[in-house]
C-alpha cells in the first residue's frame, strides 16, 4: 500500500525525506502554516490508527480482537437485563430476541468459528446492532414502556354490589404515564343461586384532577385503555354496575397497567 | 357391447350415483350421545311446567322434551328425578339429561353442563286466600314461607331470614303445597312459572301469584347435560336457540301456563331468553360476559 518508488516522489518530498525539516517562512506562505503540517500528520496518524481498530474489530481473527467484542456484547446484554423495568412480559419480546441474536453472534466471533473475513465482519455488525438496539430499547421502555400497578391498586366496596350499585378504584404512586389500561372481572356474589355476569356491564368514570374520562357498558373481562390527561401521582375512578335486579356481583380489577 | 357388460356400467353407475345418499342418511344423525334412546329426568309434580298425572304429561318442559324428540330424532324416555338428585343422576349416568326447571348456575356449571336458557323466571310467592293482605316484602314479616331443598330458592330465601320471615324447608313441591293449603305456611316461595302452574291448578281454592313481588335473581333454565359431550352439546345449543326465536316458545307458556300471558304485562320480554343468551351460558365451565 505505502510502497510508493522514489520516482514518483517530488523534490519536496525527497528533500524532506533525506534532511531533518527545518521550520521556514517562505514567500506567500500563511502565518499558520509551520504547526498546520505536523498537525495535520498527527491526525492522519490518528485517523490510521483509528481505522486499523475498526478493521481489526470487526475483521481481524486474533484472539486480542475478539475477546474485548465479546465483553463489550455480555456487558450491554447484562445493563439492559438489569435496567429491565419490569412490567408486561409481552413488551420484551422483542429485546428478547435482539439479545437472542446478538449473544450467539458473538460467541461464534469470539471462539473464531466464522472462516471468511467477510463472514466475521459481518457477524460482527450485527450482534452489535442487535445488542445496541436491544439497550436503547431497554432505556426507551424504562422511560416509556408499560409499567403493571396492578398490585398497586385499592377497591372499595367491591363485594355483592346490587344493580346501580358503585365501587372506587384507586392507584396510588403512580409512575409518570399518560395511559391507564384496567381490565376488570365480574362474578356473581353468591354463584350457589345466581348467573348475572353475562348480563352485567360496567361504567367506568375517571376521577380526580383533569377531564373527566369516562366509557360506558363494558363487560366483564374486557380491558378498556384510559388517558389519564397529564402526570399524576394518584389515579381514581368509580365503576357503576349494571345488572338485573336482585343480582348481586364482586367487581375486581384483574390487570392495571400504565403506559405512553 | 354385450348384456352382461351393459349391466355392470350401469351397476356401478348406480353404486356411483347412490354413495352421497347413503352418506347423508347414516345412522349418526339419529343418535345423541351414541344412543338412540335417551333417560330424561323430569319432575313429576311441577304443574304448568312438568307434571305427571294420570299416565299423562304436561307442562313447558315437556312440550321441550317433545320438541327435542322431533329434532334429535331420538327416543325418549322420561324418568322422574328430584331437585337435590339432578346432578348426582346426571354425573352418575343415571340419566342422559335433565328438563327439569334448573336453574343455570356457576357452581352447577362446573360440574356439569347447561343448554340454555330456555326459559328465564323470577323467584315469587304463592300466597292463599287468607293471606290476600300479602302485597310487599315487609308484609311477610313474623309468617312462615316454604320452599323445598336443592333448589336456588332455598339460597334466595336466606336473605329474608334478615326480615323476621320463617323459613320452612320441605322435602318437595307437593309438601310445600300441602302446607299452604293446611294453613302451616302463609306463602310459598319458588320460581313464579312454577308458582303461575300451581295457581291455575289451584284457581279455585284462591291461590294467587302476588304480582311484582319477586326477590333473588332472575333464574335461567337450561337443559343439564354430562360433561365430556360437547359435540352433542353444542348440537343442542343450536335447537334450543332455533326453539327461543320461534313461534312455538310462546304456544308453550300460553298452552301451559296461561295465567302468565294474563297476569304479567310484557311476559314474553321478561321470560323469554334471546338467542345470543343461550350462547353465554351453553357447553361451558362457566359463563361468559
Amino acid at each position: 500500500m505505502n510502497a510508493r518508488s522514489d520516482a514518483d516522489e517530488t523534490p519536496d518530498a525527497k528533500r524532506g525525506r533525506h534532511a531533518a525539516p527545518e521550520p521556514t517562512i517562505g514567500e506567500g506562505d500563511p502565518p499558520d502554516r509551520l504547526s498546520a503540517e505536523p498537525k495535520s500528520r498527527g491526525a492522519i496518524a490518528i485517523a490510521q490508527v483509528v481505522g486499523n481498530v475498526i478493521v481489526s474489530i470487526f475483521a481481524d481473527d486474533s484472539r486480542r480482537w475478539r475477546l474485548p467484542l465479546f465483553c463489550v456484547v455480555i456487558a450491554l446484554v447484562t445493563t439492559a437485563l438489569l435496567r429491565n423495568p419490569g412490567g408486561p412480559e409481552d413488551q420484551f419480546v422483542g429485546i428478547y430476541v435482539l439479545m437472542g441474536i446478538a449473544l450467539p453472534a458473538t460467541v461464534l466471533r469470539a471462539l473464531a468459528l466464522v472462516g471468511s473475513e467477510r463472514g466475521r465482519v459481518s457477524i460482527t455488525v450485527v450482534s452489535l446492532i442487535c445488542v445496541m438496539a436491544a439497550f436503547v430499547w431497554t432505556e426507551y421502555l424504562r422511560v416509556h414502556g408499560e409499567v403493571d400497578v396492578t398490585g398497586r391498586v385499592e377497591v372499595a366496596h367491591a363485594m355483592s354490589v346490587p344493580d346501580g350499585g358503585r365501587v372506587d378504584i384507586k392507584v396510588v404512586g403512580v409512575p409518570d404515564r399518560t395511559h391507564l389500561r384496567l381490565t376488570l372481572a365480574v362474578r356473581d356474589a353468591d354463584e350457589r343461586a345466581q348467573a348475572c355476569v353475562p348480563q352485567t356491564r360496567l361504567d367506568l368514570v375517571l376521577t380526580g384532577p383533569g377531564r373527566p374520562v369516562a366509557v360506558d357498558g363494558i363487560p366483564g373481562g374486557t380491558a378498556v385503555d384510559l388517558a389519564l390527561g397529564g402526570s399524576r401521582s394518584t389515579v381514581e375512578a368509580t365503576v357503576t354496575v349494571h345488572t338485573d335486579p336482585g343480582c348481586a356481583m364482586n367487581v375486581s380489577v384483574t390487570t392495571a397497567i400504565l403506559h405512553d | 357391447m354385450n348384456t352382461k357388460a351393459l349391466r355392470r356400467r350401469v351397476a356401478c353407475l348406480l353404486l356411483v350415483a347412490l354413495a352421497p345418499v347413503a352418506c347423508t342418511n347414516d345412522s349418526t344423525d339419529r343418535r345423541f350421545f351414541g344412543k338412540s334412546l335417551l333417560v330424561v329426568g323430569m319432575h313429576n309434580d311441577l304443574p304448568g311446567v312438568s307434571l305427571l298425572e294420570n299416565y299423562q304429561r304436561s307442562g313447558t318442559d315437556v312440550l321441550l322434551t317433545t320438541m327435542l324428540k322431533t329434532k334429535l330424532k331420538v327416543e325418549i324416555s322420561p324418568t322422574e328425578v328430584s331437585s337435590k338428585d339432578r346432578i348426582t343422576k346426571l354425573r352418575s349416568g343415571q340419566v342422559d339429561l335433565v328438563v327439569g326447571s334448573f336453574s343455570i348456575t356457576p357452581e352447577r356449571m362446573r360440574q356439569i353442563d347447561f343448554v340454555g336458557p330456555y326459559l328465564t323466571t323470577r323467584q315469587g310467592f304463592l300466597v292463599g286466600p287468607d293471606d290476600a293482605n300479602i302485597k310487599v316484602l315487609a308484609d311477610l314479616n313474623g309468617k312462615r314461607v316454604c320452599t323445598w331443598e336443592g333448589t336456588t330458592s332455598e339460597n334466595a330465601l336466606e336473605q329474608l331470614r334478615t326480615q323476621k320471615v320463617d323459613m320452612l324447608i320441605e322435602a318437595d313441591a307437593t309438601t310445600c303445597m300441602a302446607d299452604l293449603k293446611s294453613g302451616r305456611v302463609a306463602a310459598v316461595s319458588t320460581d313464579q312459572t312454577i308458582l303461575y302452574g300451581y295457581a291455575n291448578l289451584n284457581a279455585a281454592a284462591g291461590f294467587r301469584v302476588v304480582p311484582d313481588l319477586t326477590i333473588g335473581a332472575p333464574q335461567h333454565y337450561g337443559i343439564g347435560l354430562p360433561k365430556g359431550h360437547r359435540d352433542d352439546c353444542r348440537r343442542l345449543k343450536g335447537i334450543i336457540k332455533e326453539y327461543v326465536e320461534s313461534s312455538a316458545w310462546i304456544e308453550a307458556i300460553r298452552v301451559s301456563l296461561p295465567q302468565i300471558p294474563i297476569q304479567a304485562p310484557g311476559w314474553i320480554s321478561n321470560y323469554k331468553p334471546i338467542a345470543s343468551t343461550v350462547d353465554k351460558y351453553s357447553c361451558l365451565d362457566e359463563p361468559i360476559p
